[in-house]
């Protein structure tokens, strides 16, 4: 970070209310049993993959009991031809949206998750000839609204059913965000406020009251990154967004604020040259958070209460790294141990001292986790894999060839109301998931 | 979003996704005619091939074509390699690369028959990915009067006696000419060319071009019209009959004078790239990086030399494989489209997804290796359309394939960043049973 956090001079909205949405959110780990607890309760929004990295974006999805102990079928519903992004494909309420560039302008759209018709589609702007991948940013839904930030950084907020837009803000604009096409981070829904990294000479954080627009709280700074998103954390029993930071000399580092006002509760620089990433930085139970970098996933313990709350690094590994992926799912959290790629292989890592207990050459990927199984979409093959979330070694329960080898996906899968939702370079995929039928 | 697309057909869980090799309803044989298109007058011997991109740098071999009724794909023997991204230099029957193991970068010779290890030797620790980027060596090593070259993407520069890897001399690019460390480490190939060692060396003040005596190591001549080393590597071309060396940096592309290092002409580059500058037809050169492809005409009116940008467009988006010229036409990747354009005006002919691949152009034949896919194909280089003569599986699909297809003794030679793979293209009959199925 670049100097302390400035007071923040006011106290918008009720923080109660926050705190008891967000509460919601973090309870929906769902199969992730590390956080929280209790049964999820799926309902609405939260049910589905309303954001970026899923509903508690800690890349687990929130249902439980999808997959038996027997064999797993995937079974294709639909597919459709897509426009370029490695957007994620984000789900609720029956719908799903993404953004996409094609004919020179980047656009959300909206389909009907059962058919893959198409509901409705919104110009954002014109699209970013030099981003090969097309679009990034992966835009959040609560199933009212859906609030989309294009390359060229401006924000929207759209009606979910109709695509109307509600109110926007142009934030290179209003808030020297940018430069145009460099907006590639995913806002962060959590209750009523929308969270927004910016990299910017003046703001590094933008907080918006998501039913008017309203700058609630943001935070001063230069440098920053535009390409990683902030995560969401319940720690010492606070709940914060920890977000990313890139130093004025390239280190990377991790910071977390109180999600109520913006407050900053903790820095921690890193003092070697690679470590950063375009990744969201990773829950860990126990206070701990981890960072995939590009020289490796490093992990720091949260010590301490309240203003005293300090990070601590904790252990690094290069079996888990960031990879050549524009921006992408690359480790999640299970059961005391983490799981994620490292160049060309999945590994599986001990969460508490980052001892590898096994690594498995499937080639490059990215992977979310549904009930206990990670579900691995790979870059290159085509393959979308099942693969048992156990530190007793690599157990691939299922796989299908979805999409043509060589054509690339860089878009982590999505679950939602037991199907998969899966994106390439070329289509867009549902699968059901479920026991072998007859 | 276009229109829906027809749902396809359920493709089945647990597919085999092995390599296969695939009956061939038609066969390509492409013997060696050596020479190339070599406009620089170097000739070659059947069984080499002199590294980076082959004769003449531009990914382009010659060959007679006979068609027979049908054929396989024969694989001759197939072995595990480390990392990295290097060609093969091929000379004598030994064919030279480098790859990282274990944390260190090799140089290594093999017997090209067999596939067998020769000799390996240690060259420094390996240079890890970073930002994105994959570990292992990028460059290739290239072959002159009995010796090796090879860089490190450290910006070592090794020379070693070729018959025993035996170490001559080494230059460090930083500490003794002054190169700024490419950021993603250096991936420039050395020229052999006469009795010089051209070195796209890219030092911040001077040195941007160094000619090496392969002797010693020591300097010949150095140039430096430009700034930023880029990634791409210096090529012999003859322009309005003068032979020069050309080579592009993040900001100029530039020719200067073999025997003395003078600077001929110069020009804007496209901005950062591996392409290096490729000769074309007409005094013509072809400059592609990442986003964009322009063809420059370049003139000598009584010594002064000028340069004339023809057309540029944002096609052949290409990565780590030259864009090849046959017959008046241009075939390179745009993204996932292999794409003809027609070399005078830029237009495109035709485009076909085949998704990202690397291309050599042998005979009258696009060989492209998938980058992704592994898939090895064989394409008729024609501007009547796309026809596919041949397509195999030879990587594990997801592995990633970023060096071309090299070309030795009618045998296609491939690698990627676990394997290497001897292909032959041999009728049906004597292929049977030979052929690998499975892994």
């Amino acid at each position: 970070m670049n100097g302390a956090a400035a007071p923040r001079a006011r106290l918008p909205l009720p923080a109660l209310a926050v705190v008891l949405g967000v509460a919601g959110l973090l309870r929906l780990a769902g199969g992730a049993r590390d956080t929280a607890a209790g049964a999820a309760t799926p309902d609405g929004a939260a049910a589905g993959w309303p954001q970026w990295s899923g509903p508690a974006r800690n890349g687990a999805a929130s249902a439980t009991r999808v997959f038996g102990r027997g064999a797993i079928r995937l079974r294709e519903v639909w597919r459709r031809s897509a426009d370029a992004g490695v957007s994620a494909l984000i789900v609720a309420g029956g719908r799903l949206f993404s953004l996409a560039a094609g004919g020179g302008s980047e656009y959300a759209f909206a389909l009907d998750a059962d058919t893959g018709r198409t509901l409705w589609r919104v110009t954002l702007g014109p699209s970013e000839p030099s981003l090969r991948f097309g679009v990034v940013s992966t835009p959040a839904t609560d199933g009212r609204r859906l609030f989309a930030l294009s390359t060229a950084c401006k924000l929207l907020a759209l009606d979910a059913a109709s695509g109307e837009l509600a109110w926007q803000h142009d934030l290179r604009a209003e808030f020297k965000a940018g430069p145009p096409g460099s907006c590639w981070t995913s806002p962060l829904l959590a209750g009523d406020l929308l969270v927004v990294q910016v990299k910017s000479p003046e703001r590094r954080v933008l907080a918006f009251n998501a039913a008017s627009g309203a700058l609630t709280w943001s935070l001063p700074g230069s440098e920053g990154s535009a390409h990683s998103s902030p995560s969401l954390a319940q720690i010492a029993g606070v709940i914060q967004a920890v977000l990313e930071d890139i130093q004025a000399d390239g280190h990377g580092g991790l910071y977390g604020l109180r999600l109520a006002d913006g407050a900053l509760l903790w820095s921690l620089p890193f003092a070697d040259p690679e470590s950063y990433s375009f990744d969201i930085p990773l829950q860990l139970p126990g206070d701990r958070v981890a960072l995939v970098t590009w020289n490796g996933i490093r992990a720091v313990a949260l010590r301490g209460q309240g203003a005293g709350l300090a990070a601590v690094p904790l252990w690094t590994s290069r079996d888990i790294r960031a990879e050549i992926q524009p921006v992408n799912l690359h480790a999640v959290a299970y059961g005391g141990h983490v799981y994620g790629f490292g160049g060309e292989f999945l590994s599986c890592l001990d969460a508490a001292t980052g001892r590898t207990v096994w690594k498995e050459k499937i080639y490059p990927g990215s992977l979310i986790l549904v009930d206990g199984q990670l579900v691995v979409q790979s870059r290159g093959s085509g393959l979308v894999r099942v693969v048992a979330a156990t530190p007793a070694g690599y157990q691939e329960r299922a796989r299908a060839e979805v999409f043509t080898p060589g054509a690339l996906s860089q878009t982590p899968p999505s679950f939602a109301g037991r199907r998969l939702f899966l994106r390439n370079v070329d289509e867009i995929v549902a699968l059901d998931v479920g026991a072998p039928g007859p | 979003m276009h229109a829906d697309r027809a749902k396809r057909s359920q493709r089945s869980a647990g597919r085999e996704l092995f390599r296969r090799l695939l009956p061939l309803a038609l066969f390509a044989v492409l013997s060696h005619a050596g020479g190339g298109f070599a406009q620089s007058g170097r000739s070659l011997e059947p069984a080499d091939w002199p590294g980076l991109w082959g004769p003449d740098r531009t990914a382009r071999v010659a060959g007679p074509l006979q068609i027979l009724p049908t054929v396989q794909l024969k694989e001759v023997w197939r072995r595990p390699i480390g990392k990295g991204f290097s060609e093969v230099a091929v000379a004598g029957g030994r064919g030279y690369t480098m790859f990282s193991e274990a944390d260190v970068d090799y140089l290594g010779a093999f017997d090209v028959a067999t596939g067998k290890e020769i000799w390996r030797r240690r060259l420094e620790a390996t240079y890890h990915g970073h930002d994105g980027s994959l570990d292992g060596p990028i460059s290739t090593p290239v072959l002159a009067g009995g010796r090796l070259f090879a860089l490190t993407p450290w910006g070592k520069l090794f020379a070693v006696e070729q018959a025993t890897g035996r170490e001559v001399w080494r230059l460090d690019l930083k500490a003794d000419l002054g190169a700024a460390a490419p950021f993603w480490g250096f991936a420039t190939s050395p020229l052999p060319l006469g009795g010089i060692l051209v070195v796209q060396a890219g030092g911040a003040t001077s040195n941007s071009l160094v000619a090496l005596d392969p002797a010693s190591g020591k300097l010949v001549w150095s140039a430096h019209p430009a700034s930023g080393t880029g990634y791409s590597s210096p090529v012999a071309m003859t322009l309005q009959g003068v032979p020069q060396i050309v080579a592009a940096t993040q900001d100029k592309v530039f020719a200067v004078r073999p025997v003395d290092g003078a600077v001929l002409w110069s020009a804007p580059s496209l901005g950062e790239t591996r392409q290096s500058p490729v000769s074309l037809p007409g005094d013509r050169v072809l400059l592609t990086n990442w986003y964009e492809t322009a063809v420059l005409q370049v003139k000598s009116d009584g010594g002064a030399w000028g340069v004339r940008e023809l057309w540029r467009k944002p096609v052949f988006k290409t990565t780590y494989s030259p864009a090849v010229y046959r017959q008046g036409y241009l075939y390179g990747m745009n993204g996932n489209f292999l794409t003809c354009l027609d070399v005078e005006t830029g237009e495109t002919k035709w485009r076909e997804k085949i998704y990202n691949a690397a291309l050599l152009l042998a005979g009258g034949y696009l060989a492209a290796l998938g980058e992704q896919s592994g898939d090895f194909r064989l394409v008729e280089a024609s501007p009547e359309g796309f026809r596919q003569r041949l397509k195999a599986r030879i990587f594990t699909p997801g592995a990633l394939s970023m060096t071309g297809p090299m070309f030795v003794s009618g045998r296609f030679l491939l690698r990627n960043g676990e394997e290497m793979v001897l292909l032959e293209l041999a009728p049906a009959e004597t292929a049977a049973g030979a052929a690998r199925n499975g892994s």
